[in-house]
């Protein structure tokens, strides 16, 4: 098992040199130029050869992408064109909002999207069922910004009970939470209702009945961990995605986090931020995917043989 | 002197999907006393895992439907029974050896677990007690105890399938019902296995349904047969009935003939010509007129009654 982790974490390198040749390549060849955009329109021509001159703009591509494998290989990051601060003090300071909001959407999402998609199988075809099913059809067809939209439009500004904007007090978390969770609540409802429908089906639920077993004792022992195989996955890629897919969410309610950080270097082409933040989701990315796979080992025992090779 | 332990009259069992309705039983009538082992034949898809899984009420939920008939045990008629009823019956006076044992087991639990699960469940043993028995029963089927802790995936499928008869013999049950318990074994172990079920019926009186395309099997250990074709009992008796008797079924003839001679060196399958009807459109009269070497007009129009001598039953217009 030891081995297993070692083994996945030594795949992290190549993975990340992956990453962060195409993101510096993309930056590197898209039109734009980094000194212009921090000097603005009114800079002289030569006040800004000055600044791509020091920020090493004139290397070539390549120099440029060797140079900076090099120094972050000694953990130097650089530090952000446009404030000068050190890439990662940026990084860490919007990080832990990020964090929470994507920790607690995914926390909403899973306490109530497993415990409705088993139900929903269970009494398929109820009323329950029926509503759970709508409920989630509308919630992943309603765009996140209309539905945090909609929640201050709602709770803030007709109602009074929570803040419009900023995260002070744990109320502030509320409606954001709740924006990012809608989509993977229902992503997670459906998921876990399908696997449960197919579990239910099988022949070792079969011979659970056969041995007398009850229903309810049939679906807490024999099925929803079988169930939970997959859904597992759906909810550690949900996870990710929400990590570095917090943007909207964060624009809407105004908030300063990762997602608003990157998006902004990006269009400043504030390079070190950039793949900086690219970097770090990518390693948080895949030790979320690890913890998946350790999940699974715990839940199959199937898998747990493979992993011990 | 014996005792009618189940008495199936007149089932009726379809399966309702979306697109059609199978008549996977069309009237079956099965007695079976206790202590007794009745062995049940029959082409696949006669409808003998059905009839099987009737008994338990085990049918596929909202598509298996009885639709008309009584299964008797015990002078209950299971049919009309509660859920929480079945339950107190299920794994403890009736359990079942289920025919495919690489999915019949559950993938996240240890063997020794679902051993175990039926002995809490009917059994008021506390937890040294319950490991002592599953310690027990794998014995008794040939698997050291010490592999309890292990899952399915690292059992063979001849062991699995021994998992499913030790948790099967496991409250030691009035009525056992094995579906093809030995096919996926091999010889030895089949012998084994057999021996195994002989002797529970000697030791606890154990009455069994033997389900098996194996006519050697029957011929061994059966005291009853029953022959099926297209959801129906055409043909039952004591195996001497069926083994030695002079009038037959056509389709008993047929079916013994389809399976080697050993002792004449025959060494030619003769199998019998033509398919079974299709469920979702059964012929009229007769259901094996289609195929029936000595089908008359008669066969064609009129569904033939039961023609009882004895214990020996024919259902065919060839005997009046
Ligand atoms: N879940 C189901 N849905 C629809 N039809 C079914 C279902 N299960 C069985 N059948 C049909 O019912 C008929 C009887 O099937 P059954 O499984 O009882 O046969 P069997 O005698 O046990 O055959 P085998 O020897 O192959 O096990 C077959 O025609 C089969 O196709
Ligand atoms: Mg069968």
């Amino acid at each position: 098992m030891y081995k297993y982790i070692i083994k996945r974490l030594m795949m992290l390198i190549p993975v990340i040199l992956g990453i962060s040749f195409i993101v510096f390549s993309i930056i590197s060849l898209t039109p734009g130029d980094p000194a212009r955009i921090i000097l603005g329109n009114h800079a002289s021509e030569e006040a800004v050869e000055n600044l791509r001159q020091e920020l090493g703009l004139n290397e070539p591509f390549i120099k440029r992408y060797i140079s900076y494998v090099g120094s972050s290989i000694k953990g130097d990051f650089g530090s952000s064109y446009r404030t000068g601060k050190p890439v990662f003090e940026d990084i860490f300071g919007k990080f832990p909002l990020t964090l929470k909001l994507a920790l607690f959407s995914m926390l909403l999402a899973t306490a109530l999207g497993i415990p409705i998609g088993i139900i929903s199988a269970v009494k398929r075809y109820s009323i329950i069922d029926g509503a759970s099913m709508i409920f989630a059809l509308l919630m992943t067809s309603m765009p996140s910004f209309w539905i945090g939209l909609m929640l201050i439009l709602i709770f803030s500004i007709k109602l009074d009970i929570f803040p419009v904007t900023g995260v002070e007090n744990i109320k502030g978390y509320v409606l954001p939470t709740i924006t990012l969770a809608s989509f993977s609540m229902a992503i997670i409802t459906r998921m876990t209702r399908s696997t449960m429908l197919e579990v239910i089906r099988q022949d070792y639920v079969r011979t659970a009945r056969a041995k007398g077993a009850s229903t309810k004792r049939i679906i807490f022992k024999h099925c929803i961990r079988n169930a939970l195989i997959p859904v597992v996955t759906v909810i550690g890629i949900n996870f990710g995605i929400l990590l570095g897919g917090t943007v909207i969410t964060e624009t809407v309610f105004a908030l300063p986090g990762l997602g608003t950080l990157l998006v902004s270097a990006i269009r400043m082409k504030d390079m070190p931020i950039v793949m900086g933040a690219v970097i770090f989701l990518a390693i948080a990315f895949s030790i979320i995917n690890l913890l998946v796979d350790l999940i699974y080992a715990v839940i199959d025992p199937r898998v747990k043989a493979q992993y011990s090779r | 002197m014996s005792q009618t332990l189940l008495n199936i009259k007149n089932l009726y069992v379809n399966y309702e999907t979306d697109e059609e309705t199978v008549r996977a039983l069309n009237g079956v009538n099965l007695k079976l006393n206790k202590g007794e082992m009745l062995g049940l034949v029959g082409e696949t898809g006669a409808g003998k895992t059905t009839t099987a899984l009737s008994i338990l009420k085990l049918l596929p939920k909202d598509i298996g439907i009885i639709t008309n008939g009584q299964i008797e045990f015990d002078g209950k008629d299971l049919t009309k029974l509660k859920e929480a009823e079945l339950r107190n019956i299920r794994g403890e006076r009736i359990s079942m050896i289920f025919q495919d044992p690489m999915t019949s087991l559950n993938p996240v639990l240890t063997v020794g677990e679902q051993i175990a699960e039926v002995i809490e469940l009917h059994k008021t043993l506390d937890k040294k007690q319950i490991e002592s028995k599953v310690n027990e029963m794998l014995e008794l089927v040939g698997i050291p105890a010490k592999r309890k802790k292990e899952f399915p995936h690292q059992f063979s499928g001849g062991m699995k399938q021994r998992v499913i008869i030790a948790m099967a013999l496991s409250c030691d049950p009035e009525l056992l019902i094995a579906d093809e318990p030995t096919t996926a074994l091999d010889v030895t172990i089949q012998a084994q296995v057999l021996n195994m079920m002989e002797e529970l019926k000697h030791k606890l009186n154990t009455a069994m349904l033997l389900i098996t395309h194996d006519l050697g099997v029957v011929a061994q250990i059966c005291d009853k047969v029953a022959i099926m074709y297209a959801g129906e009992i055409i043909e039952s008796g004591t195996a001497e009935d069926i083994f030695e008797a002079k009038e037959h079924h056509p389709y008993t003839v047929g079916l013994f003939g389809s399976i080697p001679n050993l002792i004449e060196k025959t060494n030619r399958l003769k199998p019998i010509l033509g398919l079974m009807p299709d469920p979702t459109d059964l012929p009229q009269g007769c259901k094996f007129h289609p195929r029936c070497p000595q089908c008359m007009e008669i066969c064609r129009k009129v569904h033939p009654d039961d023609r009882q001598t004895e214990t020996h039953t024919i259902k065919c217009h060839l005997y009046k």
